[in-house]
Order: structure tokens, then sequence, then C-alpha cells
């Protein structure tokens, strides 16, 4: 008989912590009887949520159902009120083993108390970067590292035909994730004929960057305007300079972009190290100047550049999502 | 349409008589913008507003007057000059230097390539560049003055945001901070590509004059030796703008004026 495995998060195809767990339930279906809970009370109509969810042996419920469907183990991840709400504490009453991934930087409230008072039974880290911002939160927790799974299927290999060469990224439209100086970082990069685009843009960036005049080689687009697999596949580069002091604790959109064939031009630290080669599946730059150069060099080379986005798709399918060891990983990572 | 800008600067006490000699030696060279400056008394041929008891020490003033004053003026940009700098010829492009950033500041050395003890406004260049990290400057950090400097009007309130963050984070780290590394910083962190705003990039456009070689008497009747030690090497005419404050120095100390009683703007 399966062991029940409850998932607190509402799955779907758009976000970060959603897209984790809609992969996660696929990935271990054939593994667990899974219970997929979530707070509010309209995700039962979300088609997106109920699409996530639909395989034999996974059901969607609302919280309050859980005392009535006890499991084995329960794994949240990134649910925001998941501490404050209570439901942590509910959970572990019983007896259920509570698995606690935060995918952020940021303790959220609390789960300091929680850790203390004992219920998190083990944590789940993306990266040593982030394991490093929790060092103290969770000493004497049982740890584990496992990078995000992004199901590749849904991020295929797009070969890049399009005329106008294309610079762009894809994030939630956080200002701190974005340098101050975003939108002259691209335009000094120095080339000629090319269209940005950047998925999320907000009013709150428009505001930040209210100092610059955005002309008509600019494509902003409001959150989830195109599917994240669709609007990655028409970028040639994906060039991600970050907010200054901002830590990126993974880096989902660089591993899609990748996926989909996109040579990936990060900064240096983050976690960006474990999951390219530098030079053969992407760039990591330590300053603007090594950004300009390696886009210059690619936007004039475009066979260098169809072959460093296929070597950084098979990276990312081979290494950074390989299907069964992030199932291995997870099996561990939830038995007890 | 051609974007608008101005001079300004702040001129008190005996600056007054550079200011006016720079405004002169615009005037002589062509220039017809005008110049707006902060001052304790009138000054020829610069449209003057009352700069009132402001302490200069430090160097973060131009920002308060810069925001409070200068950003009221209706033009795209405002192009600052320290008094004690003088036009040799009409500057041309000189909006080009923005590139495309909201800001210009001539930017010089690498800190990390000066010498263990050079002195930047008091830090040495491995504290300097600790504090501009601290901060969250990503590229190689460049020394830089506030002599001559071009900000874009609408990016004005993040420029003051930006110095008052390198400010507060200088002083937090037990360093007196200064307005001329609050004012590299926040063009460091928002202009893209240093290496575009490097002083030598731009020869033809401004020189500071840190040894003195261009203060005969008249500066303006010198000529230009493209021999001397520091002047920019690749032409044969000097830049438009030319910052001396050596020269400057030379003529307070020689007058009534004792240099440390003179706040430095510069």
């Amino acid at each position: 008989m399966k062991r029940k495995l409850a998932v607190f998060g509402a799955p779907s195809s758009v976000g970060g912590a959603a897209t984790k767990i809609r992969d996660l339930i696929r990935l271990l279906r054939f593994d667990f009887d899974i219970g997929v809970y979530v707070a509010g009370n309209g995700f039962s109509k979300n088609q997106d949520v109920v699409r996530s969810v639909e395989y034999e042996g996974v059901a969607l419920r609302h919280r309050s159902q859980f005392d009535k469907h006890p499991a084995d183990v329960a794994l949240a991840v990134c649910e925001l009120d998941f501490f404050s709400s209570g439901i942590a504490a509910e959970i572990t009453k019983g007896g259920t083993r509570l698995v606690w991934s935060n995918d952020m930087m940021w303790e959220f409230k609390g789960e300091a108390e929680a850790v203390r008072e004992g219920l998190v039974s083990r944590v789940i880290f993306v990266s040593d970067v982030q394991r490093t911002a929790f060092l103290d939160m969770y000493m004497g927790i049982e740890q584990r590292l496992i990078p995000n799974y992004v199901a590749p299927g849904s991020f295929p290999l797009v070969e890049r035909k399009s005329s106008t060469f294309a610079i762009g990224r894809l994030s939630r439209p956080d200002p701190v994730k974005y340098p101050k100086d975003f939108p002259v970082f691209y335009e000094s990069l120095g080339l000629e004929d090319v269209c940005y685009r950047v998925q999320a843009w907000s009013e709150e960036l428009r505001k930040k960057y209210a100092w610059h005049r955005f002309g008509p080689e600019w494509n902003l687009l409001p959150a989830n305007k195109i599917p994240a697999a669709e609007f990655l596949s028409q970028l040639d580069l994906f060039v991600y300079p970050l907010g200054n002091g901002f830590v990126e604790s993974w880096g989902r959109s660089t591993v899609e972009a990748m996926l989909t064939g996109c040579v990936p031009l990060v900064p240096r630290g983050h976690n960006f190290e474990q999951m390219m080669l530098h030079g053969e599946s992407g760039f990591i730059c330590g300053s603007f100047a090594e950004f300009k150069v390696v886009t210059q060099e690619l936007f004039g080379n475009r066979a260098l550049r169809l072959q460093i986005g296929r070597q950084a798709a098979h990276h990312a399918r081979t290494v950074l999502c390989n299907e069964e060891e992030h199932r291995m990983m997870w099996l561990e990572a939830l038995t007890f | 349409m051609e974007a608008k800008y101005c001079y300004w600067s702040v001129a008190t006490g005996p600056y007054a008589a550079w200011m006016e000699r720079c405004a002169a030696s615009a005037q002589a060279a062509g220039v017809s913008k005008e110049f707006h400056v902060l001052a304790d008394q009138e000054i020829a041929g610069c449209e003057c507003y009352d700069a009132m008891d402001v302490d200069l020490r430090d160097g973060m003033a131009r920002f308060v007057y810069l925001k409070a004053a200068i950003s009221k003026l209706h033009f795209d940009h405002y192009v600052w000059v320290d008094a004690d700098t003088v036009f040799t010829r009409n500057p041309d492009r000189l909006l080009g230097t923005l590139g495309r950033g909201p800001i210009h500041v001539p930017l010089g050395e690498r800190v990390d390539h000066l010498p263990e003890d050079a002195s930047l406004r008091g830090l040495s260049p491995v504290r300097y560049h600790e504090l501009m990290r601290k901060a969250g400057v990503y590229n190689q950090i460049h020394a830089s003055r506030s002599a001559f400097w071009i900000v874009k009007r609408a990016a004005v309130d993040v420029v003051c945001e930006l110095a008052k963050h390198h400010y507060a984070i200088t002083k937090t780290c037990g360093e007196a901070p200064h307005g001329d590394a609050a004012l590299g910083y926040a063009m460091q962190m928002l202009c893209g590509d240093p290496q575009a705003h490097l002083a030598s990039r731009r020869p033809d456009l401004w020189w500071s004059d840190e040894s003195g070689e261009f203060a005969a008497p008249d500066p303006l009747a010198d000529g230009w030796d493209p021999r001397m030690p520091s002047a920019p090497r690749t032409q044969a005419a000097p830049p438009a703008l030319v910052h001396m404050p050596v020269r400057r120095r030379r003529e307070m100390s020689g007058s009534a004026v004792a240099v440390e009683a003179v706040p430095a703007l510069g």
C-alpha cells in the first residue's frame, strides 16, 4: 500500500512555488497517495489548479479537511501563512511528520517559532546559498538539499529563427530583483536592432524607472501575459542582472530558459555556479564589462549561440532536471 | 527635440569671484547656456539664489540644493561645474557623455589600481572599495570627484536617494562620509557601463588640472601644452572645461582667506 502524502500549497502553471508543487505531484504520484491541500475556497473552480492534480490517486482538498484524511507525512512548500495560520500545529499534533520547504531567502511569519516548538521534522533547502541564510534557525533540524525540479517536457527546446535578436528576462515583478540601472544596463550592451523583452513588468517597476525613456525596442509585459515556455523560447539570450543586494535562492527562470535553448547570462554569486558550466552551458559574468563582451560575441556569432543554447538545454535536462534523480531525492526526504 | 540644460553651482565667499570668472570664460567661449548659482552675493553672468546657511563641509549640500532648488528650474538636464573651472570653448556633444544613462560623473582610475597609501577624501582605496561594495556596487569601482557632473532632471530623486544611502552606510561603518563618494556611488549604481563614463573617454570635454600646470595668471591666455604631464595626450587643443583646483588653492592661500577655512566643493 502506498504511503499517504499531504502536500500543502496550490499547484498551477504560473509562479515558482506553484509550478514546483505541480511538478512534484507529477513526479511522486506513483509513490504516494497524495492529498493536495489548499487554503482558499476558489481553487476547486480554478482549471489550472484542477488540471495540475488530475491523476489517479491525487485528491484536491481544502485545508480544513486534513483531519479527515490523516497522512504519514506532510510537505509544505512556500506557503506564506503556513505557520501563522496554525495549520502546521494542527497537522503535527496527530503524529504526521512535517517536511518544510521555504524556497525563499527570508523567513516566513511564525516559521522560527514553529522550528523552536519542534513542528518541523525536516527542512528542504533548494541551494547552499539558501541553506547558509538559514543556518542558525535550523541548527539541529534534519536538513536535505534538493534543488528545484522543473519538468523538462513543459519547456521544450526550440531552435531560434526570429529575424530580430531578442534579449530579456522572466521573473516576478519585484523591484528588488532588478538592478538600479536595469534599462541602462540592457541598452549599454551595445547591440543594434535588438528587442528587449521583460516579463513581468508592473506599475511598481514603471515608477522605479520613471527616469528612463523606454523606446519602441522595449516589450514590457505584465505577469503571465505569455506562458513562460513560450516567452522564453522567443529570447535569444536570457540576460539576468539582479538587484543590488538581492540574493537568488535558486534560479528557476534561468533553468527554464536553459531548457528552451536560451543562452543564460547571469551575475556571479547566488546559486548560478551550480547551474551551468561557464562558457559551455551559459555565462557567469563578474561585471557589466563581461556581460557586454559575451553578449556581443553571441550577437555576432549565431552558430556559437545555437551551440551554447543546445548545450544549455542538454545540461538542464540531463543534470539539473533529471527526473529519476529528483524522484529518488524526494523519496528519501519524505521517508522517516 | 533637443534636450535643454543649464549649468549650476554653489559659490559662496571667495568662490564667488571664481564663479564670475567661470561664467565670463564661458561667455567668451561662446557658451549661451544659463548659469544658476546658489550664492551669498550677486555674481555677474549668473542667475543667483540665496544659498542660505547650509553646512558645506561634507559635500552633501549639493544634493539638497539640487533637489530643493535647482530641479525646480525647467531644464531636462543640470550640469554642475565647480566655480574654479574655466571654459576654453563651447563644449561639443556635452550630453552625449550620458550615453543611455541618467547621470554622468567623469570616472577616474579603478580604486583597486590606486596605491595603498592614496587618500580618497580621507579613505584608503581598500576602505573606499569596501564601502562601495557594501552599498551594492557590482562592477569594478572607480574613483571620482564632483567638479563636473550632469544629471537628468527625471533622475534627481533617485540620485539624491542613492547619495543618502551611501552617506548612511559610510557613517554606520564609522567613517566620515563625503558628497564626492556619495555622488560617485550614485553614478556607479545608475550608469550601466562604467567604462563609457571614464574621463579619459572624453579628453576633449573636461579635465581637472591636479598638478597646476595650466595655471598661469590668465588661464585663457595660457595656451595649451599637451606635453604637460597630466594633460590628456590625444589632442592638440585643451579640453572645453578645465578645472583648476591647484590654481584656486594657490590664489586663495595668497589672499586673506585660509585654504582650510574654505568649504571644499570640488
